[in-house]
């Protein structure tokens, strides 16, 4: 069968989309199709009969195991709060939020945890009011979602280039090359929030402070003069993740640089990887 | 009459009233100005004044006495000099400066008519400076300018006994002045306690080093280096100060330039760099010398062990500037750049200061209050809160401020007594000061976030805090003042959610879950694996895809516009291959038996080759026009009739009924494929 031209233009397309679609977890028959499921609810139970260390062990168990779902990480991160651990519950949300940004539960526990002044909304950090939707539509999409849409607008942008091309010197040939024109535009206004999003995600590495009164000192070592505290729950650019067994940070509020000691901070990977609860 | 300075004045009112005729009852009061016109009217006329002196009845020895007044009067009128000392009694190494001053009320001084023909002599002193130090004045006062210069030397008594400076023979506009010298007591001075901790003594000081032993010997004890702490023996976490200063002899202040200091890695303090203004030298007597000093870096430390803590050796360096020929005489008022600089050169000298051992006392275990947080020095806890009133949606800020002196680093947040009805949900801590050394005496600011439980009057009770007096030995306790807020109800709901989300009579009551935390996701979300889009192997394939379509599509239009211009050309390449396509079609026919559309295609073949090649169109294309063309090209006639031959049994074919039988057709064929292969070679 021979395939007409825009048929042929449409194949591509669709396999790109089909190429971005959620995978099946590899080894989950190894699994047992039973146990993660059946760990989950008990852990809920565990949760609601305030049987938090319960929880917390079956959640970190799945974690183990290598589900790495926004969900998981939310639990975790209420279960810790419930603790007392607020660093810890700021550090699992943290990571529900980097898979899932538009997770009001997540980000509205976060804010309890960490309370009103680690509140990085476009309105708490002061941003210029015109500017807080652009930095709120930037930041409620991963960066994969970024990509995805940048890819789409790529396909679009490069299909109706071609139909442009090919097609005679008729109307069809004007409309072609303003959709070519639109897709372009759609193209670029989408890689201005994609690729920094991804230079993001992929190059810069966020830590939460999950201990209390941890002291930024100015140099790695115990004995250097300290500069600030940071709070437990507060993010910190990592700059440099291993620095003889401290961390170098930068507070992007202000943009202090200082070290933390490793065991103060988490990683918050934007991509995080099974099998590991702490990357 | 008595001759006295008063008297004196008289005898010259009684001398002026005299000239004047009447002896006392015109006296003129004494004044400034009007002695200087006496003197003046004196002057002009001193027969009338002896004249009136002895007809006033005065005797002669008041009238030399008043003639020896005027004298040095009369020398006030141009230029009067004299030689003055600091201090009439000195200690042995203590500065005293020699001084002449020249003045003048009338006119100006032009020091250049000015010279020191002798002296001054320094004897049993050390002079600090070659040349002296110049400074000119002149005042107006009353329509009257007085103008004065001074001329200072600088000297260190060197001898302990009674010790002379000068004479000094000055001459001025060629009129000699001698000026007597003058004595100066020097004693023994007494020991002296010096600012720093430990016992001044050049037995603890390490000589300086260069390449030249013998400027190391010679500035052996005139120029050397020494840490000074503020206190030796200081308590952990005690701030101490420790100075680098040098010491020089005054004699070479002016040669050493280039100072610094390089400073140890600190290993048991904390240290913080004190920024300097300027370096000054100051005199300063050590070991027994005068020397002139200046600090030249100076750190503040906090020790952060007990015990015996050192700063090891150091070194400052330092650049002298050695003379390496003799410079020449100074005039008085020439300078001697001609004389020094030229000659000199600098030689880079290091000074090893010794190390300094502080011995670190731990903080007193006994009677620590519980609320001692690594408060050390002198300091003091101040409390407050940003409101009195507030609704339970809003948070209170406790502010604690500990500020004085002390190393504010190692403090620790106050701990909190029990707060009964709030909940603290969050803390922040910074040092706040205006320079560098706000760990040291700036203040540090702990805010507490704390969230009302309940409405009502709730208190905040006093917070106790404990620090550590250093000169006082002992813990301070301080208590900070209690606050009472009024807490009104606020706007927000304490939410209530079940585990599965609906409440039923076999479910468990609701449980309040604190805080407003939105609930756990308890559906289960499936053996999902989050793999970024462009992470997955095909993702960087894919972006490849719509680069070829657009290149596919690029390629596809160039290839129809090249064809478009070049259609000609192309069949005219072409045009063989259709010609032999066009036979294998006859070939086909005639396997086929179909006769006609054998000769039909064999024309085809021909004439559409012939036209072609001849750029005519092959309806309009007659025999007579192929032979000629033919026959143009070189083509054999043979040739160009079977052509002609083969062109009329197409055409013929089309009226027979039987045009021919299969062998017959076969060799047409044969000879058409020989006609165009040979039409290729010629119509090219």
């Amino acid at each position: 069968m021979r395939l007409t031209r825009i048929q042929a233009l449409m194949v591509p397309l669709l396999a790109g989309l089909l190429a971005t679609a959620p995978v099946p977890r590899a080894g989950a028959a190894g699994l047992g199709e039973s146990s993660a499921p059946a760990k989950w609810r008990a852990a809920a139970h565990a949760y609601q009969a305030r049987q938090y260390d319960e929880a917390k062990r079956l959640y970190e168990e799945l974690a183990e195991e290598g589900m790495n779902t926004p969900d998981l990480f939310f639990n975790l991160g209420n279960t810790y709060y419930q603790l007392g651990q607020k660093g810890m519950a700021a550090w699992m949300y943290e990571k529900a939020l980097a898979l899932r940004p538009r997770d009001g539960d997540a980000r509205k526990n976060l804010r309890l945890a960490v309370g009103p002044q680690l509140d990085r909304s476009p309105q708490a950090t002061g941003a210029f009011f015109l500017f807080r939707p652009v930095f709120r539509l930037y930041s409620s999409f991963t960066a994969s979602e970024w990509m995805l849409v940048l890819d789409a607008a790529y396909f679009l942008a490069a299909f109706f280039a071609a139909l442009w091309i090919l097609s005679r010197p008729t109307a069809l040939r004007r409309w072609t090359r303003r959709l070519a024109i639109l897709g372009t535009a759609a193209l670029v206004i989408t890689a201005v929030f994609a690729i920094p999003r991804l230079i993001d995600a992929e190059w810069n590495r966020y830590g939460v402070v999950v201990q209390r009164g941890a002291i930024v000192r100015s140099a790695p070592g115990p004995n250097e003069p300290e500069y600030f505290e940071a709070r437990e729950g507060e993010r910190f650019l990592v700059t440099d993740a291993d620095v003889l067994g401290w961390v170098r940070v930068m507070r992007p509020s202000d943009g202090r640089v200082g070290y933390l000691l490793e065991g103060a901070v988490r990683l918050i990977p934007s991509y995080v990887r099974p099998h590991s609860i702490s990357p | 009459m008595p001759v006295g300075n008063g008297k004196a004045s008289r005898a010259m009112v009684s001398l002026v009233a005299a000239t004047e005729g009447d002896s006392e009852s015109q006296a003129m009061p004494i004044e400034n100005g009007k002695i200087s016109r006496a003197m003046d009217f004196l002057v002009a006329s001193p027969a009338a004044a002896v004249r009136a002196a002895v007809g006033g009845g005065v005797s002669a020895v008041a009238i030399l006495a008043a003639i020896c007044l005027l004298v040095p009067c009369l020398a006030i009128a141009e230029v009067a000099i004299q030689a003055d000392v600091s201090q009439q009694v000195v200690t042995l190494g203590a500065n005293l400066r020699y001084s002449i001053t020249i003045t003048s009320n009338d006119e100006r001084i032009n020091m250049r008519e000015f010279e020191l023909r002798t002296g001054p002599s320094f004897d049993g002193f050390d002079v600090m400076s070659g040349s002296p130090s110049r400074s000119s004045q002149q005042h107006f006062m009353n329509d009257q300018m007085t103008e004065k210069h001074e001329l200072t030397w600088r000297l260190i008594a060197a001898r302990e006994d009674v010790a002379r400076v000068g004479p000094v023979e000055a001459v001025y506009r060629g009129k000699s002045y001698v000026l007597p010298a003058q004595e100066v007591k020097v004693v023994r001075e007494e020991a002296q306690q010096s600012n720093a901790s430990s016992e001044p003594d050049l037995a603890g000081i390490l000589g300086p080093q260069s390449d030249y032993a013998d400027l190391n010997e010679g500035l052996k004890g005139r120029l050397f280096a020494r840490l000074v702490v503020s206190n030796p023996g200081p308590y952990l976490q005690e701030t101490v100060m420790v100075s680098c200063k040098v010491y020089l002899d005054p004699q070479l202040s002016g040669q050493i330039g280039n100072v610094g200091w390089t400073p140890p890695a600190w290993a048991d303090f904390v240290a913080q760099n004190v920024k300097l203004d300027d370096l000054l030298l100051k005199p300063e007597t050590f070991g027994g010398r005068q020397y002139q000093s200046v600090v030249i870096s100076r750190f503040l430390l906090v020790p952060t062990r007990s015990g015996k803590v050192e700063i090891p050796l150091t070194r400052a360096e330092c650049s002298v500037r050695v003379r390496t020929r003799p410079t020449f005489e100074d005039n008085f008022f020439g300078d001697s750049f001609f004389g020094s600089s030229l000659f000199d050169r600098s030689v880079d000298v290091r000074l090893p200061i010794a190390p300094v051992t502080l011995d670190v006392r731990p903080l007193p275990t006994e009677d620590r209050p519980v609320s001692f947080q690594n408060a050390v020095g002198n300091l003091a806890l101040a409390a407050s809160v940003d409101r009195r009133e507030m609704t339970q949606d809003d948070l209170l800020t406790l502010r604690l401020e500990i500020g004085g002196e002390g190393y504010l680093g190692s403090i620790a947040q106050p701990k909190l007594p029990d707060m009964q009805g709030w909940t603290q949900a969050g803390s922040q801590v910074k040092i706040e000061g205006s320079d560098e050394l706000k760990s040291f005496r700036g203040k540090k600011v702990f805010e507490i976030l704390l969230r009302p439980e309940k409405t009502g009057q709730l208190g905040i009770p006093a917070i106790p805090y404990a620090v550590f007096n250093p000169s006082e030995k002992r813990y301070v306790e301080q208590n900070t003042e209690p606050f009472t807020i009024l807490v009104r109800k606020g706007s927000a709901q304490q939410l209530i959610v079940s585990g599965s989300g609906v409440t039923s009579g076999t479910q468990p009551p609701p449980q309040f879950l604190g805080e407003q935390l939105a609930y756990i996701h308890t559906a289960y979300p499936g053996d999902t694996v989050f793999v970024p889009t462009y992470r997955r192997r095909l993702f960087p394939v894919l972006q490849v895809i719509p680069l070829v379509l657009v290149g596919l599509a690029l390629g596809v239009r160039l290839r129809k516009q090249y064809l478009e211009r070049h259609l000609d050309r192309l069949q005219y390449r072409a045009a063989g291959s259709r010609a032999r396509r066009e036979l294998r079609g006859a070939q086909a026919a005639l396997r086929a038996g179909d006769s006609g559309a054998f000769y039909r295609k064999l024309g085809e073949a021909l004439r559409g080759y012939l036209a072609t090649k001849l750029r005519r169109s092959a309806a309009g294309l007659t025999l007579e026009e192929i032979e000629r063309a033919c026959l143009e090209r070189g083509l054999a006639d043979e040739y160009t009739r079977a052509i002609g031959e083969i062109l009329e049994q197409c055409e013929n074919a089309r009226y027979l009924v039987n045009p021919g039988d299969a062998r017959e057709m076969n060799a047409t064929l044969d000879k058409s494929a020989e006609i165009l292969k040979l039409l290729d070679k010629h119509l090219r």
